[in-house]
């Protein structure tokens, strides 16, 4: 095999991971279910195929294998962490993610077991697989609880419950929903968890050789119940020195029990009275934009770092870029209701000073349902901050000159 | 959907075996084979044909490069065609007293 044929299988790609590989000279190998001409043509080899049938696709990589030195497997799609470490052990790449810490993080319940029988986190919780089974299970809670799928994401079918009803509906909301976002079966067991009571960050790290280092935290708003949904971060978020100690050793113990060597990771978490607890683990850069915000403040791309470390390399060697400013935020356009979206969208095509982008995924006028997930959410504005006005400010002020209002 | 021809089962069956054995057998190579059916799926203006041919090249090691060079000669062929349609003679003699030798 020559140098030229050194190759990268990307698997259903979320963000830039295309451009990305490119710009490291390597050639590219497409994994997906439908690929667009645009994409086929954007890439060295376009592979249509279908996802959830992860065996074909590992026959598929290895004869791949045999044309070509396949040097990494990466994707940051949350649902696809599993497959691409599932294809890397069989091709017999050692540098990335285990197949089992990548469903270690990717199953919620696997995380959770895991973290409370290794007593680095023990959130109270229970599996139950019918609305039946939930009313025993509800005896060892107090109200409110979060009701989740095991294994979907983007806060899908993520419930607050102040009640037994609501359990009850919202266990039968995701049993009637037979898969999750991308067609896998919705796992039988379905978590129970208590609430955590207080403001919720999220943990951007690295991990190389089992040794995590925190790149940057970041704050995140969510939406009053009965939705969990994520409608803005901002980054950075700066703890006491006693609070970092803490979240970098809970973060730094999960991601060892878990099973993450050498990873990016998005850790969500949240402070409590009973201190710092973890809500879930990511193996891959965060999502909604979060990599933007981080690169603007320290420079770091988390999905090239996460490239690189798939590649073998080290944070010493990690590509590092200019920072831009001071903070960053992002806020996220919802409808709060069903109904017809009224908003000023000047911005989005003058500019303002501090806005670094900006998309809207709706046409004034437009009937919209509610927003009930980070996947039915109608834009977002990212903004900078400066030396004066921190970027949290800075966004608010631009969402509220949309004067977005459903009606 | 149910095909046109399939409402004759013979044919359609005699069809299916001819179509395979066009596009998967035959004595070209694998290359040449799906080079015919990009230059085909252009000229057909089939834009389905066209992107599963797309990734079959792709993945067979075509660059964009051939693949634009195909579509070029399909375009060249197709415009040379365009240009013929309204063809038609024009003298170029403008000695109007020409016939003055007649």
């Amino acid at each position: 095999m020559s140098q030229s044929k050194s190759a990268i299988i990307l698997v259903a790609p979320r963000d830039n991971e295309i451009d990305l590989v490119k710009a490291k000279g390597f050639k590219t190998i497409l994994f997906r279910k439908s690929i667009n001409l645009e994409e086929a043509f954007s890439v060295d080899v376009p592979i249509e195929v279908d996802l959830n049938n992860e065996l074909l696709v590992v026959e598929k990589s290895i004869e791949l294998a045999e044309q070509y030195d396949i040097q990494a497997v990466f994707t940051m799609n949350e649902y696809r962490i599993p497959l691409c470490a599932r294809i890397s052990e069989a091709i017999g790449l050692k540098k990335g993610l285990s197949l089992q810490a990548a469903l270690n993080c990717r199953n919620k319940k696997l995380t959770r077991k895991i973290l409370y029988d290794s007593k680095v986190d023990q959130v109270q919780f229970v599996l139950v697989k019918s609305p039946d089974e939930s009313l025993e299970a509800l005896k060892q809670f107090s109200f409110p609880v979060i009701v989740k799928p095991s294994n979907d994401s983007g806060s899908q079918l993520v419930r607050r419950c102040q009640s037994q009803d609501e359990v009850v509906q919202a266990i039968q909301e995701i049993k009637n929903k037979n898969t999750n976002f991308i067609g896998q079966p919705i796992d039988p067991e379905i978590l129970i968890e208590e609430y955590l009571e207080g403001p919720e960050f999220s943990v951007e790290s690295v991990t190389i050789n089992g040794e995590t280092t925190i790149i940057a935290i970041t704050e995140k708003k969510i939406t009053s119940p009965p939705y969990s949904i994520e409608i803005g971060h901002t980054v950075p978020y700066t703890l006491s020195s006693e609070d970092y100690q803490s979240v970098h050793q809970l973060i730094s113990k999960a991601l060892l029990v878990l099973g993450i060597q050498n990873a990016v990771t998005h850790v969500e978490i949240k402070k409590t009275s009973s201190g710092w607890h973890i809500i879930e683990v990511n193996a891959r850069p965060g999502g909604d934009q979060i990599p933007k915000l981080v690169r603007i403040v320290t420079g770091y791309d988390l999905a090239e770092l996460a490239l690189h470390i798939a590649l073998g390399g080290t944070l010493r060697d990690a590509p590092k870029h200019p920072v831009q400013a001071p903070s960053a935020a992002i806020r996220f356009l919802i409808a709060d209701q069903p109904g017809t979206v009224l908003i000023n969208d000047t911005i989005f095509t003058e500019g303002h000073c501090n806005l670094v982008d900006g998309k809207l995924n709706v046409h004034p006028g437009e009937i919209v349902p509610q927003t009930t997930s980070n996947y039915n959410r109608l834009g977002y504005i990212i903004a900078q901050g400066s030396s004066d006005t921190h970027a949290s400010e800075i966004s608010e002020e631009i969402l509220k000159s949309l004067e977005l209002r459903i009606i | 959907m149910i095909l046109v021809l399939a409402l004759n089962n013979k044919l359609q069956k005699e069809f299916d075996t001819f179509f395979t054995e066009a596009l998967e057998g035959g004595v070209l190579s694998e290359r040449d084979r799906i080079l015919v059916i990009l230059a085909t799926a252009l000229a057909m203006e089939d834009a389905n044909t066209l992107k599963n041919a797309v990734l079959t090249a792709k993945q067979l090691g075509l660059t964009n490069e051939e693949i634009g060079h195909i579509s070029a000669i399909t375009v060249a062929m197709r415009g040379q065609k365009i240009n013929g349609l309204a063809s038609f003679n024009v003298s170029t003699s403008t000695n109007k007293s020409s016939k003055c030798c007649e």
